[in-house]
């Protein structure tokens, strides 16, 4: 049985279900991993939106359908309807906002009543925050439910790979996976059309302009 | 789908309705049986037929049209990989930790780089992107760690030392022909920020402090 | 399929392959019948003959949704009919015709749905409305395994939604489940035990996994049941005979642990708790841990063990009588030896909860002193658990040699994970330090006997615990060497381990050392073997050059706490360290590994605090830094006199080099004070300027090259800091040449040099700055300007875009 209205591939893919409050970050993770980008500004979600994440490891390329579900209720669609033949899931919670980790056993029981037995991580997003109001020392759900808890950052990056590794070496059996360069392929040669190329440079010009979005922030990982 | 990443909810175990029922929620995480098989596969990263030109830690960003702005496109390290038959030489960025690509084009002659305007430690170019398997054209943005690093990358340097920049600026924005020493400002962020700074701690140090004792070598 | 069923499919698929209209047209459709008033009736139709699971859990969420909603408007004859078909349903009762579709044979996920519904039921109408739920649901537990399995998911959902505490509760839900479980109580909590019983003791060998989920539901029953329906003489027997039936599966046989577990974890007062465990006779599943390592039936009772021992030492801390006390230490001690066997020998995931059960465990100590010999026996078996719980796994030796990602994972978790334990090993050498330094040294002695490379991780291990050890040492105890310090210190001094080509043996061993200077402080015999350790392959000539680029900053940590003492040996030190030299200056500064702490230039900053002692003789204070200064210097000079003829990727090298030179001259610096270069010695303060002279040229040949004007310009800071007002000839060109090509920002590098000049010299600078202050105000208000002007520019830009 294929999931419902998946385009199949050809290499194992799983569907992860991801929850959690409105305005933790579930988007933004995301979109960190599918484009690069850092989006700050919040527009909630509506409903769900899915992105298939492609990861090259050690066996091989897997693919995670993310559902990148509704956090705020009045947007929620099917809400746990979401979840049905979910694989593994992410909760996320945001440690400057106290509230949104209170809520994270409700959003766990809502997951664990449609998809029993699945991996799940829990992440803290945000720490880069200065005045986080969650501290590590105050996360002990996990322990009481054995997931994974990872601290995250989908603004600086930090151990934002680690949740979907963990969920790719529990769904795989494998604790040693990781992962591994994606072929570069070599690049085909393009024809340079001297009128397109004056009008890149145009573009470009105008682009040099433009301000970079964390011109102040030197720290690179 | 491949059949061996079916769900775990096969059809037989339905029927028997002898499942593990819903209080084995409390167990998930560490005893979730894995439900893929998978194998150790040969590795490729498409570089090994290459020399390193180069191999640097930056951030590289793409222009999104659309929304007339830079979008961040990933952190990790951009290289310069010379064929070691046809020696073409192209660039290839890759995220770090997930190693993903986010850049991969031939480096051609027609294409120039040119200093970033508001930021000295990045550059500017345009490419025909062959990243996600297709080729698409971009802009890109990239950023070092510091300028001593984009002055000693040679690819980089060359082009920016040519002056191209300096002659490119567009006027719409610097309507004034500004010195050399300026374009730190022309960014917004840079000269919100910077511009303050100056003025209060440094000066207010160069003159506040003698002032305590004697201020007669500072009188304007 | 109809255009319901069309409708909610659609609206499910999230492929991005359906028509946004078409979608959205759906989800509208959807949303309309959800309004209709009928649509109670509508999904319980649909229930019974739709097989579409999604369809299936579209009508179960619906109707969860219409009851939470709407369910103060309903009508009592909808009301009754929404009742008794769900409950048909729950029951496994035949709706309509034989060939009707039953909802317990769908997937969990669905049943899951349903019990919600009912406990929505429940929340509303149980006991005043609806007060036979449970009693009418029991009889039809004797139908099969199937109703009995709905059974548990509908207490679980009832537990879920409405009693556990787990979950934020408003003061409406926390009122209801009040109810509820008084209702209970009353009418029917004894029979559900009864059933429970009876299914358990029908099923355990026909359905195991049917018992299990009775057990599961059950355990988080006990926390509010009389604990009596449970602690008797046919319930108790029952679960310990589950546990030990070698034939059932591991699950029912762990579900039966974790009642047993929530039995002891119950809350009651010390008095009748301490007989309730005594009751239990727990030492009968010791033998169980010793069966299994990593078996989940292991998990469990490890979790039991430790619960059991938390609940002991709690009741001990309560009560009053020493009697009772007496009895609860018993206990206590009864169950200990097993809790360390599992942490040593066992693959668990607990280990959290029971490091933290023994730091209680130590925490209370501390008011028993002094110690019984059991409780010293016990000190004794934690700090084994402690060493073999910090041990790295010898599978990622080549890893962690390598640095390679896994291995950094690896080392980065076991940071982390020793954090705990080594807070408990400092309280334990609080609460009894004679056992704690035996065990220090019996650990640090089997690692320097150990003669084979096999023993990496034993080592590390070992000498990670001397480190972690010496923290809790005072610095008096330290300087004095009381107890065994004054042994440890020269074993492991002395100490070349066969595996100390090892990355993090090397490390943490030179840690180790500086970790214990303060004892050769004051006994000075051991210095040639601290030197020796620094000196040699164990320090800056690892071939690891990680290793030698820490041993480089640590040998100047330790130099700094040696000081004087170390005169005697400077040649000594000189002659060894040549090599290092030699090999910081030709190394690729533009290699990614140079940062902080470990770019290996403090060996240069240790050679200065060395030679730059007032102790060493004036005549071989110059004879060291001129051996030093005069080919640094030279080879400056050699790079600006080619620097014009070069190509760009050469000078970008030479840049690079001269980059090192100047970053060691400026460690090298840091030794000698503004007392000795201007005070007593004038000839070494001339040595200084030379240099000054020497390094102001870079500015005049690379003008715009900003790393070097960054690292010429710290080299400034320092000769203000050393040469005092003899620095002054230089000032006017170095000013000058600093003001001339810098860029804006870095004009705040250029007043902070300003400022420290003023700071330090007040009126002394009033004739420099009298002439150089004119082109600096201007050179200033000229930046300022203009950046007013593009920050206006810049805003103009923006309203037009």
């Amino acid at each position: 049985m294929a999931l419902p209205n998946q385009q199949t591939v050809d290499y194992p893919s799983f569907k992860l279900v991801i929850v959690g409050d409105g305005g933790t970050g579930k988007t933004t993770f995301v979109k960190r991993h599918l484009t690069g980008e850092f989006e700050k500004k919040y527009e909630p979600t509506i409903g769900v939106e899915v992105h298939p994440l492609d990861f090259f490891t050690n066996c091989g390329k897997i693919r995670f359908y993310c559902w990148d579900t509704a956090g705020q209720e009045k947007f929620g669609g099917l809400r746990d309807g979401y979840y049905i033949h979910g694989q593994c899931a992410i909760i996320m919670f945001d440690v400057t906002a106290r509230l949104t980790y209170k809520n994270v056993p409700t959003w766990h029981r809502d997951l664990c009543r449609v998809c029993e037995n699945i991996p799940i991580v829990l992440c803290g997003n945000k720490v880069d925050v200065k005045n986080r109001q969650v501290k590590a020392k105050q996360v002990t759900f996990h322990r009481k439910k054995n997931l994974q808890y990872y601290e995250i950052s989908a603004k600086s990056n930090y151990n934002f790979e680690k949740p979907f590794l963990y969920l790719a070496r529990k769904l795989a059996g494998d604790p040693n996976l990781h992962f591994v360069e994606s072929p570069a392929l070599a690049p085909p040669e393009v024809q340079i059309d001297i009128a397109a190329q004056q009008l890149h440079e145009a573009e470009l010009i105008a682009a040099a302009a433009q301000p970079l979005p964390d011109d102040d922030d030197d720290a690179f990982d | 789908m491949a059949s061996s990443t079916e769900p775990r909810h096969e059809e037989e175990k339905e029927e028997e309705a002898t499942e593990t029922t819903a209080a084995e929620d409390e167990d998930t995480g560490a005893q979730v049986a894995p439900i893929v098989k998978l194998q150790q596969v040969a590795i490729s990263t498409g570089e090994e037929n290459e020399d390193v030109l180069l191999d640097l830690k930056a951030k590289l960003y793409r222009f999104d049209r659309e929304g007339n702005l830079w979008k961040e496109r990933g952190v990790g390290t951009v290289k310069l990989l010379k064929h070691k038959e046809s020696s073409k030489v192209r660039l290839v960025m890759r995220q770090s930790k997930t190693l993903k690509i986010c850049a991969n084009h031939l480096v051609l002659p027609s294409i120039s780089m040119q200093e970033h305007a508001g930021n000295d430690k990045s550059c500017v170019w345009h490419a025909t992107d062959f990243a996600d398997g297709e080729l698409k054209e971009e802009l890109f943005c990239i950023r070092f760690p510091s300028v001593e690093i984009m002055a000693s990358t040679g690819a980089f340097r060359n082009d920016t030392q040519k002056g191209a920049l300096k002659l490119d600026r567009p006027l719409s924005i610097n309507s004034k022909p500004k010195s050399s020493h300026s374009s730190s400002f022309s960014s917004p962020s840079s000269s919100c920020k910077s511009k303050p700074s100056v003025r209060h701690n440094s000066i207010g140090s160069l003159l506040g402090v003698p002032a305590k004792d004697d201020a007669s070598g500072l009188s304007l | 399929m109809d255009d319901l069923e069309r409708a909610i499919l659609i609206s499910f698929d999230e492929s991005g392959t359906i028509d946004s209209v078409l979608k959205s047209q759906a989800i509208a459709y959807c949303q309309q019948i959800k309004e209709s008033t009928s649509i109670c009736s509508i999904c319980m139709e649909r229930l019974c003959i739709s097989k579409i699971v999604q369809v299936q859990f579209w009508c179960l969420q619906s109707l969860h949704e219409v009851l939470r909603v709407r369910y103060s408007s309903m009508g009592p004859e909808e009301k009754s009919f929404v009742r008794k078909t769900v409950f048909s349903m729950a029951c496994y009762e035949a709706m309509g015709d034989k060939s009707s579709v039953r909802v317990l044979e769908g997937p969990a996920f669905i049943k899951n749905k349903l019990a919600q519904v009912l406990v929505t039921l429940i929340y509303f109408e149980y006991p005043l409305i609806w007060v036979s739920v449970f009693t009418d649901y029991l009889p039809h537990l004797s139908k099969g395994a199937t109703v009995v399995d709905m059974f548990c998911r509908v207490l679980n959902a009832l537990d879920d939604e409405l009693i556990s505490l787990e979950y934020p509760r408003s003061a409406d839900e926390t009122a209801v489940a009040a109810r509820v479980k008084d209702a209970m109580r009353q009418q029917c909590v004894s029979q559900i035990v009864r059933a429970w019983y009876d299914i358990i003791s029908m099923y355990r060998n026909s359905d195991p996994e049917v018992c299990t989920s009775v057990l599961d539901s059950m355990r988080r029953y006990i926390t509010w049941i009389d604990i009596g329906l449970i602690v008797n003489d046919a319930f108790i027997p029952l679960l310990f005979e589950l546990i030990f039936s070698d034939g059932l599966p591991d699950q029912l046989r762990g579900a039966a642990v974790s009642c047993v577990l929530a039995v002891v974890s119950k809350r009651m007062d010390a008095k009748p708790k301490i007989r309730l465990l005594q009751s239990l006779q727990i030492s009968r599943v010791f033998g169980l841990i010793a069966e299994d390592s990593d078996s989940e039936l292991v998990e469990k009772v490890a979790a039991l063990l430790t619960g059991y021992a938390t609940e002991a030492l709690d009741c001990s801390k309560s009560l009053n009588s020493q009697e009772d006390i007496a009895v609860s230490m018993e206990l206590l001690d009864e169950v200990l030896p097993s809790v360390f066997y599992v942490m040593q020998n066992c693959e668990i995931d607990t280990t959290f909860s029971i490091v933290q059960f023994l730091s209680s465990y130590v925490a209370t100590m501390r008011s028993l002193s002094p110690l019984r010999e059991k409780q010293l026996r016990h000190v004794g078996q934690i700090l084994e658990v402690i060493r073999a719980l910090i041990r790295y796994d010898p599978s990622y030796r080549d890893n962690l040699d390598a640095l390679d990602k896994i291995g950094r994972e690896e080392e980065d978790r076991m940071v982390e994970f020793r954090k705990d334990l080594f807070v408990l090993l400092r309280s334990i050498g609080r609460v009894a330090p004679n056992v704690t330094q035996v065990f220090i040294r019996n650990s640090l002695a089997s690692a320097v006997a150990s003669s084979t490379d096999r023993n990496v991780e034993e080592v590390e291990a070992a000498l990670s615990l001397f480190y972690a050890y010496g923290e809790s040492i005072s610095d008096e105890a330290l300087r004095s060497g009381s107890g065994i310090l004054r042994e440890l210190v020269p074993m492991l001094l002395s100490t070349r381990f066969p595996c100390h080509s090892i990355r993090l043996v090397a490390l943490v061993y030179l840690d180790t050392i500086v970790r214990y200077m303060k004892f050769v402080q004051e006994h000075t015999e051991y210095i040639p073997m601290v030197l020796a350790a620094f000196l040699d392959e164990r320090g800056v000539h690892h071939p690891n050059v990680n290793v030698s680029r820490r041993a480089s900053y640590l040998f100047m940590r330790a130099v700094k706490m040696l000081k004087a003492k170390l005169v005697p040996f400077v040649e000594t030190i000189l002659q060894s360290l040549q090599d290092t030299v030699a090999q910081f200056t030709t190394m690729d500064c533009t290699s990614k590994e140079l940062s902080g702490s470990e770019d290996g230039s403090h060996i240069f900053e240790a050679i200065g605090l060395l030679i730059g002692m007032e102790e060493v003789p004036l005549e071989k204070q110059a004879d060291f830094l001129s051996a030093l200064l005069t080919p640094l210097c030279q080879l400056v000079e050699a790079s600006l006199l080619n620097a014009k003829v070069r190509n760009p990727e050469d000078s970008c090298a030479k840049i690079a080099s001269i980059q090192q030179i100047i970053m060691a001259i400026n460690s090298l610096s840091k030794g000698f004070s503004e007392h000795i270069v201007i005070g007593s010695r004038p000839a070494i303060g001339l040595m200084f300027k030379q240099t000054l002279d020497i390094l102001l040229q870079i500015l005049v040949v690379y003008p715009k090259v900003e790393p070097l004007r960054c690292k010429v310009t710290s080299f400034i800071h320092r000769m203000v800091d050393t040469l005092g007002t003899s620095v002054f000839p230089y000032l006017p060109k170095a000013l000058e040449q600093l003001l001339a090509e810098s860029e804006p920002k870095k004009m705040v590098a250029f007043l902070v040099l300003l400022n420290q000049l003023i700071c330090k010299f007040n009126t002394g600078l009033h004739d420099i700055l009298e002439q150089v202050y004119p082109s600096i105000a201007s050179r200033i208000f000229n930046i300022l300007s203009a950046g007013g002007l593009s920050f206006w520019t810049w805003e103009q830009y923006r309203g037009n875009s």
